[in-house]
């Protein structure tokens, strides 16, 4: 944990860890007896698959064009059933009993006639990295700009920049597909300052962002590369610009030249002494697994965390599996958890002076604590909020900002929505 | 085996820099030390005696209203103590016990406790407390009345009231060096303005209080004393003479700059400072009272709320 310093004139900077040793390898997780897939979408209607099907690996399953999943294993399906994920979204659980062997399924091999934007929109969707190619089909024309980010947007997370550093080849494959499917758009690699690439990539651009805390976060890089400012309750993409990881375009690259999609995740696993380690896994993996092999105990009361040590979401069993956006599992002992207080705020302006989007922080937890959530949007800037967690970090009274404002966020989106359902 | 694997939910981040209300109250106390200790040396036990007085009976009241209320005590904070401590740094070392505990009452109960406690109070509750002393004892406070039985190797004369009724000719006579080392009669914790400075500068390398706060307060007093002193040097004094007199050195470093009742974004917080400082070298040159600084930043705490509007766009909001 980054304490605050003796010194403390000028606002904190918290700075993104930068790999220096190329040979951090990733340990290779063996396939687990039971792995389960998180999608996206509720439960309602046919997935076109049931329980007791058999899938093969890479096997594409469900029938309509838009809705479909990529078996990450060799088994039967042995559960669907709806679950709710953070903010109350609510997701469907597929899970599956493991064989031991992999067998591959061809369907994306035998997919080459297709061109390339037909075989990503119908199979890749799912890569590790999770890519978002919604931007594909919906508003493809309005897209101006696709960023590759090749960092973490949290804090010990290093899965992204293992890939830059350790895929450059793939990486490399990865873009040329990129710059086919976005024609004429302009692709712009990520890199902290200092870290260079292997070398030359054909028609993408470079650009370095400093290496500090939260300077990878999508609307923070295009005000300070593009220079455009994403109104609130609008997305980046509607702005015109893609953000892809480094992992997901290494992943296509690797999906191109092998002919097989590419099913394991590389994970961040972040120990209690604060202490990292790679490891590989299959997607679907349940953390209990991962932490076996790795010889790490939970017990009783810790906490295990998808994410970095700033804004990541704790799960709530050891069973919970990988999913294509889990760039990090950490886990935390129960001593190491951080305070947290009912006291007032107290104004002292710390959480003003660290708030990368400017939102005046001291007057919206004072809103916020007494429910008045649809001023806090429109008077004091809670959907500017960029979701860093900077504030809650330095807040003396050990407020749980962060958590405020999410819940005030979810609150004011279900009473819209209420509104919108009576009208 | 499902429960010894039971985990524990959170929300991020999980990760606290470590600063604690706790920590920076007690960090104030320490930065007001060296003042506090150099006003005992100055004045003897009485001195002592109010200072002690002060933080006790400060904490005892904040004590009985934490059980009036049925909440649960909140003096560990040392949020009570400081404010003992600070009252009791502003007044003479004279001062009857009963004026020193009502002090404290108005500070604690009237000044914070009544408005919820800990960051809730729109005034800063020191400044309130001694207000309500100056307009109730006023002769308590009248330092030269005060202080008359002690014999000192310097002008025996409370400075900013000599300002007043004798001009700058009788106050240019003080060397400004020794009114800094504390060779002046004031509150028992606001005259070694050199410990104050020590203190606030801690405090400000610390990041406990806002330097902008303190040095546009500074520049306020110096910038307006200075227009004043341009426009009449036979009336009115230099503007290091304001400076280092009275309780404008406290009141920049440990009053201006309590957190509840002052601005935290930056144009404010200079607006503040500026605005604070003018205001005290108004009340001193041309109101009705010798000593300006607890009606200014009182003052100040009250516009705070609207000057602390000013702040930046915030990130994506349309216009």
């Amino acid at each position: 944990m980054i304490k605050r310093s003796f010194f403390s004139l000028a606002a904190p900077k918290l700075t993104y860890p930068i790999l220096t040793t190329p040979s951090t390898k990733p340990v290779d997780i063996p396939l687990p007896e039971r792995a389960q897939l998180i999608l996206d979408h509720p439960l309602n209607g046919p997935l076109g698959i049931g329980v007791g099907d058999m899938v093969k690996t890479g096997q594409r399953c469900g029938d309509r064009e838009d809705n479909y999943f990529i078996s990450p294993v060799t088994g039967t399906v042995a559960a669907i059933s709806a679950t709710v994920g953070y903010m109350g979204k609510n997701l469907t659980a597929v899970s599956f009993k493991v064989d031991g062997k992999d067998r591959p399924d061809e369907e994306f091999r035998n997919s080459e006639s297709s061109s390339e934007l037909e075989r990503v929109t119908r199979f890749l969707g799912y890569l590790p990295g999770q890519p978002d190619f919604s931007f594909l089909t919906g508003i493809r024309d309005n897209l101006k700009t696709v960023f590759v980010s090749g960092m973490d947007k949290d804090l010990l997370v290093s899965t992204n920049s293992l890939i830059a550093k350790t895929e450059f080849a793939e990486l490399k494959k990865g873009m040329a597909i990129v710059r086919k499917i976005f024609e004429k758009k302009r692709i712009i690699y990520l890199l902290p300052e200092g870290v260079r690439p292997e070398g030359e990539i054909e028609g993408v651009e470079i650009k370095q962002m400093p290496a500090v805390y939260p300077q990878f976060f999508p609307k923070i890089v295009m005000k300070k590369i593009l220079a455009i400012e994403v109104p609130t309750g609008i997305r980046c993409d509607e702005m015109g610009a893609g953000f892809l990881s480094a992992e997901a375009v290494s992943n296509l690259g690797k999906a191109f030249s092998s002919g097989s999609i590419p099913l394991d995740k590389v994970i961040t696993v972040i120990k209690k002494d604060g202490s990292t380690a790679f490891a590989r896994v299959r997607l679907g993996t349940p953390a209990r697994h991962i932490m076996d092999v790795l010889g790490i105990k939970i017990a009783k009361g810790d906490r295990l965390i998808s994410g970095g040590p700033l804004a990541g979401i704790t799960l709530s069993s050891v069973d919970a599996p990988v999913c294509g956006d889990t760039d990090a599992l950490m886990i935390q002992d129960a001593a190491a958890a951080p305070p947290i207080s009912a006291a007032h705020c107290v104004n002292c302006g710390e959480c003003v002076r660290v708030c990368p989007a400017h939102v005046p922080v001291n007057m919206l937890i004072r809103l916020l604590e007494n429910k008045l959530y649809d001023e806090a949007a429109r008077s004091f800037d809670m959907l500017s909020c960029i979701e860093c967690g900077l504030c809650g970090y330095v807040c003396p009274a050990a407020i749980p900002i962060f958590h405020y404002v999410m819940l005030g966020k979810f609150e004011y989106e279900r009473a819209r929505s209420l509104e919108v359902q009576n009208a | 085996m499902l429960n010894e694997q039971l985990l524990a939910g959170a929300h991020a981040p999980f990760w606290h820099n470590g600063d604690r209300i706790t920590a920076r109250n007690y960090n104030i106390i320490i930065a007001a030390l060296p003042a506090a200790i150099a006003g005992i040396l100055f004045f003897g036990i009485p001195a002592l005696r109010v200072l002690a007085l002060a933080v006790s009976s400060a904490m005892v009241w904040e004590l009985l209203i934490n059980r009036l209320m049925k909440k649960p005590p909140t003096i560990a904070d040392g949020d009570a103590a400081l404010i003992g401590l600070l009252l009791g740094m502003l007044l003479p070392a004279t001062m009857p016990w009963y004026a020193v505990i009502a002090g404290t009452f108005v500070a604690i109960v009237v000044g914070k406790m009544i408005y919820g406690g800990l960051g809730c109070n729109p005034l800063n509750p020191v400044l309130v407390a001694f207000a309500i002393l100056t307009l109730s004892w006023k002769v308590m406070l009248d330092y030269d009345a005060a202080l008359v039985s002690y014999e000192v190797a310097f002008t025996p004369l409370y400075p900013l009231v000599a300002l007043k009724h004798f001009g700058p000719a009788v106050v240019g006579k003080y060397d400004i060096w020794g009114l800094l080392m504390g060779n002046q009669l004031g509150g028992i914790g606001a005259v070694f303005g050199l410990g104050l400075v020590i203190g606030g500068c801690y405090l400000i390398v610390r990041g406990f209080i806002r330097w902008e706060i303190s040095l546009s307060f500074l520049a306020g007093i110096f910038l307006t004393a200075l227009i004043f002193n341009l426009a009449g040097p036979e009336k009115y004094a230099s503007p290091v003479f304001h400076l280092v007199t009275g309780f404008s050195l406290i009141g920049a470093f440990f009053f201006a700059t309590e957190n509840s009742s002052s601005p935290v974004n930056f144009i404010p917080m200079i607006l503040y400072g500026l605005g604070g400082g003018a205001m005290t070298v108004l009340i001193r040159n041309i109101g009705a009272f010798p000593e300006g600084v607890v009606f200014a930043i009182l003052l100040m705490n009250v516009i705070n709320p609207l000057v602390d509007k000013i702040r930046p766009r915030a990130l994506g909001r349309r216009a």
